[in-house]
Order: structure tokens, then C-alpha cells, then sequence
């Protein structure tokens, strides 16, 4: 089943072309990830499925419906965890989920048994009654992902989960998500975090500038992009590597170069010292891909 | 409906944690107002028109509880939720529409100045500044009314306020005007003429007009009473139609 189709999306604001034109289908079930750095369009794709931005261009349908004609009823179909953890300050963590129960139209012992059930999920039943100014920052998350689950949505879409966070946090809200897959929802997810998306996500579609680089599994992509090794050698360079390096692929990165290749046959026969020369070996990853695509170093980009 | 007030709710429960503090401060300041000008000036007055100067002046001590209350709700903390606390971006990833929550600003604030404009009137009558306590009950919806006014009003300028340097000039040269130019201590005739033009055009001076023949227990102008109510109907309208159309621009252009 389709859930999401988009055509031709496109966003301008004012003088800015955030999205330009994409092109994607999301069916059900899995974790879809839109991957790439800051100001590539991520936040304002989700905010156009939300109704939080208009559309200038195009069209974008969710649950078959163009998303400016979603009834209440289907926009309850669908939750979001915001970028921003914008929690209402002026009320409790239950009454935050409370309240956001009640905008989807749900009744007070609608709401009630799930909010129960989701400061359990969430882990916040201790801080129930504490204000959300109170809450560090992975709790505000952990807050606004409980939120974005009152209505029980089908499709759940969350906006950078964990930038920001400590690793511990980082790996709670992972394990959630991940129990979110296993109940059966949808999920699109955006991240600049390679390793996040190829933890959580079956499928990635690689955004920059406003444009679809490429999309498919973690696994495609890295094949599609990249030689399957990658070795590190230390600068400077053995004279044979150097005179032939325009025959490999590689990275300058300051005092060493990273050499990719799928053969390794091919690199150790210009090298008289591997053990001391290379510096690390490992497969290759996301990130690589990344850099590939976007020709630039996502994390110094963040 | 159910939205709106679910919306409403929040706005209660927010309110329900700091009413004392919300609701003393909205008396306090006509309550004083009334015994300082109502006992010290109106000592020396005596009577405007006949009347007894503490009783002239309760409609425009209401209504100004009223502009205070609804124009608070409506500018500074409207504008904090939709700026500062991005409450309204939380809001619309829900089933929840714009015009919800404009709505629900709008009716909650004026609800809110009733109370408090109610509340004014009581102390009023304490100080036995109200003749007819029927006549009292009578003014309420049109209190409503001035209550929905000033509150749809605040909320255009919130919808094209930059910061919130913005309200202070809103301050000075809407909240004053309304509560000095317009009736509240005495006949806008002493004024020159073209602030007597002024005046005419401020809500606040309708509300007064509509309501203190009433409260004075005085013969209504059904005529002049059908343009008090109607100007202040149509400027609710137009400033809430403003304020959709910019905060619709604003939120998702
Ligand atoms: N409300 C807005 N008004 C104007 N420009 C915006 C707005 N929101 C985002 N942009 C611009 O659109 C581009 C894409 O932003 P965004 O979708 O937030 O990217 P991402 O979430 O991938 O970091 C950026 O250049 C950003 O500056
Ligand atoms: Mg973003």
C-alpha cells in the first residue's frame, strides 16, 4: 500500500528553493530514511506531508489524499516528532501528552489509558508531573516522540530524533524506534547521522541541495558508490602509490589518504611496508557513500 | 468544536495555575482607578450630566479591565506562544487548523476580559457605583463583545508583529488612546475636534457608549445603540480576517 507519493515537490520560500521537484513513493511498513546535511530540505519535505508548510509546485499525496484536503481524521493517521521540541513549557509532561491527545479529537478516557501506556514506553512515568522546562534534553525528546504517538498513528515521521544528544540518549531513543518497526508503523526519518540511518533504516533516499541524489538500501547504495574497501595509508605516500594514485579512488584527509578499492591486491602492490603504511582498514560505509554524493564531509556540514 | 475546545482547555489549565495572581492584578488596577477617581475627583465633581461621578465612570473602568485583559492575552502572550514557544508549529501537526486556533485565541482572551470586567463591576457595585444591577447583567454580552473586539484586534497585530519592541508602540498608541480618548472619565467633546474623530473610531468608545446608558439606568438610543454594537461586530470580523490571512502567510508560505 502507497502511503506517501510525491511528484515534481517542490517548495520555494520567498526567495529560497528549498525542495526542488522530487520525485519519491513510501509504501507501508519499514523505516525510510532522508539523509542529508543541514538546509537540504529535509525538515521543509516533512513539513509539506505535516500541513505545516504549503506546496508551491507539484503534488504530494498521503493515504492516497492530496495533503491540503487531508480530513481531521487523516491527519490523525499520521504523527510528527518536530525538529524542535516545541512541548508546551506552561504545562506538565502528562498534560503535554493529555492536551495533544485532545487536538487529535480524542476524548479524556480516550487519552487517558495511553498516556499511561506511552510515559511507560517512554520511560517518563517518574516525571509526570514535572514541568517540561524541567526535562533534559533527551527526555524532552522522549516527550515529543510519546506525543507524536497519542493517536496511534500508521505513519510516524521523525525530524533529526536524536541531534544533540548524548550517546546514551542517542541509544534510548534508538531501542524506541526500533520498537516502533516492530509494532508495524511506518516510519520516515530524517538524519545527518550516517550511522543512524544505517542502524534504523531499510531503504535511504540522499537529499542535497534540495534534490534526490539517490535512494535505496544502505546496502545498494554503498555498492552503487563505492569500491568495498577502504584503507588509510600514511602520508607521505610510498612513490610508487603517489606517481599512481589518479588510478584509485581516494580522499586527501591532511596526513594521510584514504584509498578505496575492491580488490586490496591492487593497493598492497604499491606498498613495501603495509603494516607500518596503513594506518586503518575497514569496509566500506554511508559515509563513504556521502561523500561520494554530496561531496562533502557530512558531520564537519553539521 | 471539539478542537476548539480542546484548545480552550489548555488555555484554562494554564490559567487555572496562576488565577490568583492573574485575576488580582486585572481588579486591582480598576479597583483603584475607581476609588482614586471615583472618590478624589468625583468629590470635586460632584456630577457630570447629572450623574454621579463614580457611576459615570464604572462602564469606562470595565471596559478598560476588558481592553487590558484581552489585549495582554492576545499580543504579548499570543506572541510568545507563536514565536517563542513555536506552540502554534506543535498545533498544526495535529488535526488542529489555523482558524482553530484563532478562534480559540480570540474567544478565550474575551471570555477571560469578561471574568475580569465582572469582576470590576462587582467591585463597583460594592462601592455602590451601580444603580441598577439588572441593567448590570444586561451589559455582559455586550462586555463579551468588547472583549472579542479588543482580542481580535490584538491578535491582528500579533499576526504582523516583527518582535515584541512591536507592543510597546501598540501600548502607546492603541491601549492608551482607547482608555484616555474615549469616554472613560468624561464626554469626548472636550476634546478637540479631531480627537473627538479619534474616539469615534476606537472600539473602546462604543463599548462605553453602548453600555453606560444601561448601566446608568438611562434611556437607550435604540439607533445609536444598533451602530455601537454593529461597529464593534464589524471590526471583530475584519481583525480576525486580518489576522487568518497573515498568520496563514506567515506560518506556511
Ligand atoms: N521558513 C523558512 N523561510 C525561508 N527559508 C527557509 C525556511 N525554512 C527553511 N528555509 C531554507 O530552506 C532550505 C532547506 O531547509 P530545511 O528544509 O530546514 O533543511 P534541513 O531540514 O535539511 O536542514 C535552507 O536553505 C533553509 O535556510
Ligand atoms: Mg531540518
Amino acid at each position: 500500500m502507497t502511503l506517501i507519493q510525491a511528484t515534481g515537490l517542490t517548495k520555494t520560500y520567498r526567495t529560497t528553493n528549498a525542495v526542488k521537484g522530487i520525485d519519491f513513493t513510501i509504501e507501508a511498513g519499514g523505516c525510510v530514511g532522508l539523509l542529508g546535511p543541514n538546509g537540504a530540505g529535509k525538515t521543509t519535505t516533512m513539513k509539506m506531508l505535516v500541513g505545516q508548510t504549503t506546496i508551491t509546485d507539484g503534488e504530494l499525496t498521503l493515504f492516497d489524499v492530496p495533503v491540503s484536503k487531508l480530513s481531521a481524521d487523516e491527519r490523525g493517521r499520521l504523527g510528527l516528532v518536530s525538529q524542535d521540541n516545541n512541548l508546551d513549557p506552561d504545562l506538565t509532561v502528562e498534560q503535554n501528552l493529555q492536551l495533544y491527545g485532545r487536538y487529535y479529537g480524542l476524548s479524556r478516557d480516550e487519552v487517558a489509558p495511553r498516556v499511561e501506556a506511552l510515559l511507560d514506553f517512554v520511560q517518563l512515568k517518574e516525571k509526570r508531573n514535572d514541568s517540561v522546562r524541567a526535562l533534559s534534553g533527551g527526555m524532552q525528546r522522549r516527550l515529543v516522540i510519546a506525543r507524536a504517538l497519542i493517536a496511534d498513528p500508521e505513519l510516524v515521521i521523525l525530524d533529526e530524533p536524536t541531534t544533540g544528544l548524548d550517546p546514551q540518549a542517542r541509544v534510548l531513543i534508538w531501542q524506541r524506534v526500533l520498537e516502533l518497526k516492530k509494532q508495524g508503523k511506518t516510519l520516515l526519518l530524517t538524519t545527518h547521522y550516517m550511522d543512524e540511518a544505517q542502524r534504523l533504516c531499510d531503504r535511504i533516499i540522499v537529499i542535497d541541495g534540495g534534490e534526490i541524489l539517490d535512494d535505496g538500501t544502505p546496502k545498494e547504495l554503498i555498492k552503487r558508490h563505492v569500491p568495498t574497501q577502504v584503507y588509510e595509508v600514511n602520508k607521505p605516500l610510498p612513490k610508487a602509490l603517489e606517481d599512481d594514485l589518479s588510478s584509485f579512488e581516494a580522499d586527501d584527509l591532511g596526513d594521510s589518504v584514504q584509498v578505496y578499492v575492491n580488490d586490496p591486491k591492487q593497493l598492497f602492490e604499491k606498498l613495501d611496508h603495509p603494516e607500518t603504511q596503513v594506518r586503518l582498514h575497514r569496509p566500506a560505509n554511508l559515509e563513504d557513500v556521502f561523500l561520494r554524493l554530496t561531496g562533502r564531509n557530512l558531520r564537519e556540514g553539521a | 468544536m471539539k478542537l476548539i475546545s480542546a484548545l480552550l482547555l489548555r488555555q484554562f489549565l494554564v490559567w487555572r495555575q496562576l488565577w490568583i495572581g492573574s485575576t488580582l492584578t486585572n481588579f486591582a488596577n480598576p479597583a483603584l482607578f475607581l476609588y482614586a477617581f471615583g472618590f478624589g475627583l468625583g468629590s470635586m465633581l460632584a456630577t457630570v450630566g447629572g450623574v454621579d461621578y463614580l457611576s459615570y465612570i464604572v462602564p469606562g473602568m470595565v471596559a478598560y479591565s476588558i481592553l487590558f485583559s484581552a489585549n495582554f492575552d492576545t499580543t504579548i502572550n499570543a506572541y510568545s506562544r507563536f514565536q517563542v514557544q513555536r506552540t502554534y508549529d506543535a498545533l498544526l501537526a495535529t488535526p488542529v487548523r489555523l482558524p482553530h486556533i484563532v478562534l480559540s485565541e480570540i474567544l478565550w482572551a474575551a471570555l477571560k476580559a469578561l471574568v475580569n470586567g465582572a469582576g470590576v463591576l462587582l467591585v463597583a457595585a460594592f462601592f455602590g457605583g451601580v444603580d441598577s444591577l439588572s441593567n448590570a447583567l444586561l451589559t455582559l454580552p455586550l462586555f463579551l463583545l468588547g472583549g472579542l473586539v479588543i482580542a481580535s484586534i490584538g491578535l491582528m497585530f500579533t499576526s504582523l508583529a516583527k518582535g515584541f519592541e512591536f507592543f510597546s508602540y501598540i501600548f502607546t498608541l492603541w491601549v492608551t488612546p482607547n482608555f484616555l480618548f474615549t469616554g472613560v472619565f468624561w464626554e469626548i467633546d472636550r476634546y478637540p475636534w479631531f480627537i473627538e474623530y479619534i474616539a469615534y473610531a476606537l472600539p473602546l468608545h462604543h463599548l462605553v457608549e453602548a453600555t453606560r446608558p444601561l448601566l446608568l439606568n438611562q434611556p437607550v438610543d435604540m439607533g445609536m445603540f444598533a451602530i455601537h454594537v454593529g461597529y464593534l461586530a464589524v471590526l471583530t470580523a475584519v481583525a480576525t480576517a486580518v489576522a487568518l490571512a497573515r498568520f496563514n502567510k506567515r506560518l506556511f508560505d
